[in-house]
């Protein structure tokens, strides 16, 4: 960039003047009344639609956020320093849209489609708008194909399916944006579209995770839309919108697109300063009344589209921080229900050890069933049932020493299911390797094995399949069906693995 | 423009009251800003004000002015007269159209513009002001309600600034 020479920066200069024609204007004007805490309230412009695009005279934009009798309330995307009272205001007569094109996978844009990763400005292909109506009934079509995640507790119990809304919940510090983080990278070479919606983050965690992205090569499939915690309130309001709207650009070419809302109690936060600035009633924790249909009308434009439409998808996964673990607080709530099922987070479980801290109990996935594999859905089986044996069963333990031999095998294999459940991060399992852990595990053949080994037995039990028994993981990958036969040769090349180790 | 002095300027309107006369109350209250801080003034009763309305202002508008007099509106009664004025208009099928210029217009130049106007808005006539802003450096602007025609040096000037700033 520091290349370009001051003359040639004169001569580019020098041609736009002479190649510019002066066009008569015709504008509608307005001023600026009063401008404050990133809210201009402007006189004139009195045909302004809700949700316009305004520019003020030094350049600056705002949206329509507000219009009553004689005024009109604006939200700025920028610096309100340069604008004084009779700042003039002209209106664009278009809503907010942002560029979206291929060009945009790899980088890290802000709300407004900035580019603002330094790596020169974007080719753009089309003009989306913000804020877009939901595909109707029409349009869609039921979920059908895995969006697998990688991660084994997900994947076999709370399966999520292209097109699907699966909520993330937890407390701070829970392991939420590395579940996301996990799911992006096990997209690899899966021909999905990945967009990241930091919303209200720390520019740092933006750029470890950018970091991280990168160092997986999972760059080349994802974009980053951001708006920091040091960006305007509006920013962070429209960045969600803007990241759907680059989604769907995606869908709409039939391609299948992940979009990670990180986290929408932020945008809920963001949307409440706005709001409660534009003079709006507070309700509920001092939110504003439609603070459901800011999140609903987002999550709704997640979608599978029917064939006719090209068969693409938005599969949402919103984030949501909760505090102390209180679900009944209005967001959360909320956002439940809008979804189509949760992944809920504990810190008591993060801090025995258990990561990804899924609570079994609590989490659901309302749609994702029908989109499971067949083998996978088959191997799974039993085990939430099972872990739920366990946990009752654990209770027990406690008080008694003396336990029958059913009740103490019972109690072994909940331990090495729960053992099996934990994954380090960055670690995705594909779908193969997942249904031979699940078989094995189910057909305890693992559960003698001492469970503080049995994380690397099971990884050097995976490698080994991979080695030797390369036809097992061809046929699973190929059928998705896990025959009976096949669910033998897995126990009996597990089994003869068991006993090479010993 | 508050929604009240709108009411206000409106029921003017309908009451029929000779142009004239509103002019001549126009005149009087220009001529004596004072009478508006004395009609507005708490510690006076209303028989003073009633009475000095009756004095000053033509007949016609005793009732009018009696009232706004009663409400204390009367600081509002520049914005009342505004709406007034917009409802003539609008009766005769015209519109108050504002130029800002550098230099006065000749004659041609104004016919041309207010036929501009006429073709634009599909109006009868036009309510022309004519403004000189030396800031402009060069061209004018017409201004029509909140729309703005902008031909001047300065509006061209910020158009090629938009340009080149532009990401």
């Amino acid at each position: 960039m520091s290349t370009i020479s001051s003359e040639e920066i004169i001569s580019i200069l020098k041609e736009k003047i002479e190649n510019y024609d002066a066009m008569c204007q015709e504008q509608e004007t307005g001023k600026v009344i009063s401008v404050g805490d990133g809210i201009a309230t402007i006189y004139g412009i009195d045909h302004a639609m809700y949700g316009e695009i305004v520019t003020f005279e030094n350049g600056e934009k705002g949206m329509v956020q507000d219009i009553r009798q004689d005024t009109i309330g604006c939200i700025l995307f920028g610096k309100d320093t340069g604008i004084k009272e009779g700042t003039r205001v002209v209106r664009t007569k278009k809503k907010a849209g942002i560029p979206v094109g291929e060009g945009f996978v790899g980088r890290v844009i802000n709300a407004l489609g900035e580019p603002i990763d330094g790596k020169g400005a974007v080719e753009e292909d089309d003009y989306y708008p913000v804020e877009r109506e939901a595909p109707g009934i029409i349009e869609r079509k039921s979920v059908s194909v895995p969006m697998e995640t990688g991660i084994l507790s997900i994947d076999s119990m709370f399966p999520i399916g292209r097109g699907q809304r699966e909520l993330i919940i937890g407390d701070r510090q829970t392991g939420k944006t590395a579940i996301a983080t996990d799911t992006i990278l096990n997209q690899k070479g899966k021909d999905v579209i990945c967009v990241y919606v930091a919303i209200g983050q720390k520019a740092s965690t933006i750029a470890k995770l950018v970091n991280t992205l990168t160092k997986h090569d999972a760059m080349d499939y994802t974009i980053i839309v951001s708006a920091t915690a040091s960006d305007c309130a509006p920013l962070q309001y429209i960045a969600p919108y803007s990241g759907t709207a680059m989604a769907e650009y995606f869908m709409h070419k039939g391609k299948d697109v992940l979009i990670v809302y990180d986290d929408l109690s932020k945008h809920a936060v963001a949307y409440r300063a706005l709001s409660l600035l534009l003079e709006r009633s507070p309700g509920r924790e001092a939110y504003p009344g439609d603070v459901f249909y800011l999140h609903s009308r987002l999550l709704e434009r997640s979608s599978r589209l029917s064939d006719e439409e090209g068969g693409g998808s938005i599969t949402a996964l919103p984030i949501i921080e909760t505090q102390a673990g209180d679900l009944s607080a209005y967001i959360p709530t909320n956002v439940i229900s809008i979804t189509d099922g949760q992944i809920f987070l504990e810190s008591d479980l993060f801090f025995s050890g258990m990561r990804p801290a899924v609570n079994v109990g609590l989490s659901v996935s309302r749609v994702g069933g029908a989109a499971q594999t067949k083998a996978m859905k088959k191997a799974a089986g039993s085990i939430r049932i099972d872990l739920a044996q366990y946990r009752e069963m654990e209770v027990f333990t406690q008080f008694s020493s003396d336990l029958d031999e059913t009740t103490k095998a019972q109690l072994q294999y909940g331990k090495c299911l729960m053992e099996l459940l934990k994954q380090p991060l960055c670690n995705p399992l594909s779908m193969p390797q997942q249904v031979i852990t699940l078989v094995a595990a189910t057909h305890k053949v693992l559960v003698d094995v001492e469970v503080s080994k049995l994380k690397a037995f099971q990884m050097d039990m995976l490698q080994y399949f991979a080695d030797m028994h390369k036809e097992i993981i061809d046929e699973l990958n190929d059928k998705k069906v896990l025959s009976d036969e096949l669910t033998e040769k897995i126990v009996e090349v597990a089994e003869e693995f068991k006993k090479s180790r010993c | 423009m508050t929604q009240t002095a709108d009411r206000y300027g409106k029921v003017l309107y309908d009451l029929r009251v000779p142009a004239e006369d509103v002019e001549q109350m126009k005149a009087a209250l220009c001529a004596a800003p004072q009478l508006v801080k004395i009609l507005n003034d708490p510690t006076l009763t209303k028989e003073v004000k009633h009475e000095i309305i009756e004095t000053i202002f033509p007949k016609s508008l005793h009732n009018f002015l009696k009232t706004v007099s009663d409400r204390r509106r009367c600081d509002q009664i520049d914005d009342m007269l505004e709406s007034y004025r917009a409802c003539v208009r609008k009766e005769k099928g015209i519109v108050a159209a504002t130029l800002y210029c550098v230099h006065e217009p000749d004659e041609n130049q104004k016919a041309q513009m207010e036929q501009f106007v006429r073709r634009t808005y599909g109006v009868n006539g036009v309510e022309m002001t004519v403004e000189q802003q030396p800031d402009l450096i060069g061209g004018f602007v017409l201004r029509v309600g909140d729309r703005e025609f902008d031909w001047s040096l300065r509006g061209r000037v910020r158009q090629l600034q938009q340009r080149l700033i532009r990401r």
